[in-house]
């Protein structure tokens, strides 16, 4: 039984949890590059990033998730042609807020921030999307910039 | 009487190696004793053999209910989903956790009496436990969030089954281990969220976690209690060339996924069977498994003789079931009017009645909130209705939503009113159904595009607990609830049934009318198998209390009720009493 679409409401919450996170976003603006990623084939994570996510993912998400992110009866797949039928035409916005606001199931939000953006940026390497120069941050309205596309 | 001598000669070898007691004044279980629990007694995840969930004990009644205080609680294991269905044998609990652990604790005073923890609690001959609560690397599929529902108890050890797809025997009364079976490779997805239960001197376990692509299938064990040497294997899907087999059309062993047998069954001594019901075929939807045939053994009851694991009747409720609409729910074994019958009820909301000694089709009653399927109910044939079976891509609206409106929280019969107690959510869902990869460790359920809706003869709530005549199938009462009913149904011999929800309540209904007697708050929402026992000649109510529980404790309420708010963690168990 998929959980990952967010709620009317949850978009609400995102956007608060958003508005706190702003003070972070404004440091590291002059990082974001000249031309700004549209899309998930655009770089947007570091291999460092996804590298240590992937460790974050196996203690936190693997147990429902799958060790190779194909899901279980109760947790979807993270990968593939079923990951991207629920997601594709979606921004990472979406996806980040869902992950963030609502995993782990039985502990929603107990990671940091970081470590879920580092989570995110092993689903794209997972998925195949290139890894780029610069780290993937929780900017709102970068992320919303960003849209999940097939291949 | 021969397996009874052998309990007795293990205990006295282990008195014999220095292991010293923590439960006093053990007295093994006998098989005779799980046929007919004495009334203080839960020996049996449903408390008898028939799973009707009927505590004879009287003292807590109708009149006197509103008394009923706080006795004591208990913290449980916070790192995994909360389901637990405790047994209760001479006053003391043995409590399943999440993640494999067990506890033995005195039921008057909640006090510790030992703890099981795998990779923590050393085996009777002193060497370390597995610590098999993690994943083996390279896995292709997760264990879930660690439930544990039920555990089995017979001659002087507990039963259970674990995450990791071992079946584990432990000391009732020191809590160390005596044996652990490996039953299959969690490598390959399996695990275990039902435990055992006992029948003709057998283990009988079934296996989850057959949803991904891999040469092999769902199956049920019969294992020897006394050596955990497995005695038979019966396969819950139909392989190519066997019976059955051309139920799946041509598609190779390979892409024959589901059938998971993820709830505990029942057993009658009279037929000498074991009723065990099948979940879904996986992927859920037709178009997406590449087959609209009926997928033999999905979603079935299986009459299995327990000495050799033979299917000796099936009974598929919902051939090629095509929405997520599992029937592996509990199995309620009650005589009708002389007729052995087994009743089911899966998440369509219909109630079926068979006959459990030749697995005759006798009734459905359907409660009327589904809108997928028609029923006969004088033959038991499904018809999908117009445009409800679903294509790739194509959203329906169908109630109930893939949550269903009856899940694992399991119901309960009374002989005093002749009635099933059933915990219900109301929702339906806007679903679209997609792809997955017909490749090797491809598979799984198949991604669904879900929004969440009310349902429209909800009012507005999303639970109910329902009271149905087991002969009419008619509804007797009604009791909504703005929240999900999350727990089992408890019904006893005071005319009470027992049932929490998601938001913290947690009730006595007079079983007659409905009408609520008392009610509590808890920590967090009501989960799990509530139960009454006696210690110390007193009766208690125990209430399961925590988190996990999938979309009924989760996305539900989550989106549907979201002015109702409830901590996320606090697993744990309630205990109530009269006053002395």
């Amino acid at each position: 039984m998929p959980r990952v679409r967010a709620s009317l409401l949850l978009l609400s919450l995102q956007a608060a949890v958003s508005c706190a996170g702003g003070a972070a976003v404004v440091e590291s603006g002059d990082t974001v590059p000249a031309a700004a990623p549209s899309s998930v084939r655009d770089g947007v994570y570091t291999q460092a990033q996804a590298a240590r996510g992937a460790a974050e993912y196996a203690t936190a998400c693997s147990s429902c998730h799958s060790a190779d992110l194909r899901g279980n009866s109760n947790a979807p797949s993270l990968v593939g042609v079923s990951f991207l039928f629920l997601w594709e035409g979606k921004s990472l916005d979406e996806l980040f807020t869902s992950i963030r606001t609502l995993m782990p199931t039985n502990a929603p939000g107990s990671l940091s921030e970081p470590a879920y953006l580092r989570i995110l940026a092993y689903i794209l390497e997972a998925n195949g999307f290139p890894a780029g120069g610069t780290d993937l941050t929780a900017d709102p309205e970068l992320l919303a910039r960003i849209l999940i596309t097939g291949g | 009487m021969k397996t009874e001598i052998l309990v007795g000669v293990c205990a006295a070898l282990l008195h014999a190696s220095g292991v010293s007691a923590q439960v006093e004044r053990y007295t093994s279980v006998s098989e005779d004793m799980l046929r007919e629990p004495a009334p203080g007694d839960w020996l049996s995840w449903r408390r008898t053999h028939d799973s009707q969930a009927y505590s004879p004990l009287d003292q807590i009644t109708t009149a006197n209910v509103g008394r009923l205080q706080l006795a004591w609680s208990w913290a449980m294991d916070d790192t995994g989903g909360q389901e637990a269905a405790p047994l209760v044998h001479d006053g003391v609990i043995y409590l399943p956790h999440p993640r494999g652990v067990i506890q033995a604790l005195d039921g008057a005073s909640g006090d510790l009496l030992w703890e099981y923890r795998p990779g923590i609690t050393q085996r009777v001959d002193g060497t370390p436990t597995t610590d098999n609560s993690g994943l083996p690397p390279g896995t292709f599929a997760g264990v879930g969030r660690g439930v544990q529902k039920n555990i089995a108890i017979l001659g002087d050890f507990l039963y259970a089954a674990t995450g990791s797809a071992s079946i584990v025997a432990v000391d009732a009364r020191t809590g160390r281990q005596a044996w652990e079976t490996q039953v299959a490779d969690p490598g390959l997805g399996y695990f275990y969220v039902a435990g055992p239960i006992v029948a003709d001197g057998t283990l009988v376990t079934g296996i989850s976690g057959c949803e991904r692509y891999k040469d092999d299938v769902c199956f049920i064990t019969g294992h020897d209690p006394f050596t955990g040497e497995e005695l038979w294997r019966t396969a819950t899907v139909a392989r190519p060339g066997d019976p059955g087999g051309d139920t799946w059309g041509d598609l190779p062993l390979m892409y024959r996924a589901g059938a998971d047998a993820w709830i505990a069954g029942s057993y009658d001594p009279q037929s000498n069977l074991v009723y065990w019901a099948t979940a879904q075929a996986k992927p859920w939807a037709r178009a997406v498994r590449g087959t609209a045939g009926d997928a033999l053994y999905t979603n079935s009851s299986l009459a299995l003789d327990p000495r050799t694991g033979e299917i000796v009747w099936y009974y598929q409720y919902l051939p090629g079931e095509t929405h997520d609409m599992d029937e592996v729910f509990e199995s309620v074994l009650i005589d009708v009017d002389g007729r052995p019958s087994l009743f089911k009820m899966g998440k369509l909301g219909i109630l079926w009645q068979l006959d459990r000694t030749t697995g005759e089709f006798v009734r459905a009653s359907d409660i009327g909130y589904q809108n997928i399927l028609d029923v006969d109910s004088g033959t038991g044939t499904i018809s999908y209705r117009p445009g409800m079976i679903p294509e790739m891509g194509v959203e329906i609206s169908m109630c109930p939503s893939t949550s269903g409106f009856k899940s694992w929280r399991a119901m309960a019969y009374s002989p005093l009113t002749e009635a099933l107690y059933v915990p219900i959510t109301l929702n339906c869902e806007r679903a679209t159904f997609g792809p997955t990869e017909q490749i090797p460790g491809g598979g799984g359920t198949g991604p669904v595009r879900r929004v969440n809706t009310l349902h429209p003869d909800s009012g507005g709530d999303l639970g109910e607990l329902l009271a149905m005549d087991i002969r009419s199938g008619e509804i007797l009462w009604r009791h909504r609830t703005p929240s999900p009913i999350n727990t089992a149904a408890l019904t006893t011999a005071g005319g009470l049934v027992f049932a929490g929800d998601w938001d913290r309540h947690m009730y006595a209904y007079d079983a007659e009318t409905g009408d609520i007697l008392w009610q509590t708050r808890l920590p967090t929402s009501a989960q799990g198998f509530p139960i009454s026992y006696t210690a110390n000649g007193k009766q208690y109510v125990a209430m399961p209390v925590g988190t996990g529980g999938a979309s009924w404790s989760t996305s539900l309420p989550r989106e549907l009720a979201p002015d109702i708010r409830r901590p996320s963690n606090g697993n744990s168990i309630h205990v109530f009493a009269l006053p002395d």
